[in-house]
């Protein structure tokens, strides 16, 4: 959903709106990073869960897929407008306390 | 709007891209801008306007009857003077939306811009709005300009610069009269207007 709220802001580099939009993800408590990239993989917008001192370096843009790296899961996806891709999000997510129950 | 490319532009647009790795859209401007006899490069405002016209069409419907038949083009006119260049030429080039071709023209009479989904009036030609918001009047055009006060005034959409971001105003009112539909995905990005004399206007 993430991806599709985020067409118009990434067609139009709309920086702020992108924001906004993944400022949603405070709603999924597991999620701790979030990027909107545009289409030359350039960050757009960033989002953390908590603030990092130094701010949060989100990974070079990579292509659609997850993996999951000591209880994280990093997962990339296309946004896609009229059959073009315009741009990636990217998601971090701690997987831990599913796994502790 | 096209010229025959110069052979020698063409190898200098070429080194000059390798070295800045440019976007596509501004190597097809250069490699136009050195071409013999065209209108000189338009500046990477008018790039990025250009861009954004054509990105408006992604989030706009016209009703049915703006069109003459099913696959007729969505046609983007520039009113009089043309500030640029060939970048909305090429931006279009072979693109569709919702099966609609996508063609861009030049329009000089108001009688002829009937036929167009979308008129973008310049700066230059800002003091032809109100007879070209006559001419389009029951018609399903969205009027495109960029200067103060051009949504206030009646026109759909507004470039406006903040900062070093452009952006724009959409006048809910004028789209509401063209009977287009707007998605709110754009309209979340727009600075929200109404017509000057409007309850709700300023």
């Amino acid at each position: 959903m993430i991806g599709s709220n985020s067409t118009a802001a990434l067609t139009f580099q709309d920086s702020k709106s992108a924001s906004e939009i993944l400022s949603a993800l405070r709603a999924r408590l597991h999620v701790l990073h979030g990027c909107i990239y545009d289409l030359d993989g350039k960050p757009l917008a960033l989002y953390s869960r908590y603030p990092i001192k130094a701010g949060f370096s989100p990974p070079p843009v990579q292509g659609e897929g997850s993996s999951v790296v000591a209880g994280h899961m990093h997962l990339f996806q296309n946004v896609v407008l009229n059959g073009d891709a315009i741009g990636t999000i990217y998601i971090e997510a701690d997987l831990g306390d599913l796994h502790a129950r | 709007m096209r010229v025959e490319t110069h052979k020698t532009g063409r190898w200098c647009a070429y080194r000059f891209a390798q070295f800045w790795a440019i976007p596509l859209v501004t190597m097809l401007t250069l490699a136009a801008a050195v071409r013999i006899g065209t209108q000189t490069n338009p500046s990477l405002e008018y790039q990025v306007k250009a861009a954004f016209l054509f990105s408006f069409t992604k989030f706009i419907e016209w009703p049915s009857d703006a069109f003459h038949s099913d696959n007729a083009p969505i046609t983007l006119c520039v009113f009089r003077h043309d500030p640029f260049g060939s970048a909305l030429d090429e931006i279009i080039q072979g693109k569709t939306i919702n099966n609609h071709q996508v063609l861009a023209r030049r329009v000089n009479e108001f009688s002829d811009l009937k036929s167009c989904q979308l008129v973008f009036v310049g700066k230059e030609e800002d003091k032809g709005l109100s007879a070209v918001l006559n001419s389009l009047k029951g018609t399903s055009a969205l009027v495109v300009g960029e200067t103060d006060g051009f949504a206030e005034r009646g026109g759909g959409v507004q470039f406006f610069l903040e900062v070093s971001q452009l952006r724009f105003a959409i006048n809910v009112d004028a789209v509401q009269r063209a009977r287009l539909t707007v998605s709110s995905k754009l309209l979340s990005l727009a600075r929200v207007v109404h017509d000057r004399d409007h309850p709700k206007g300023r």
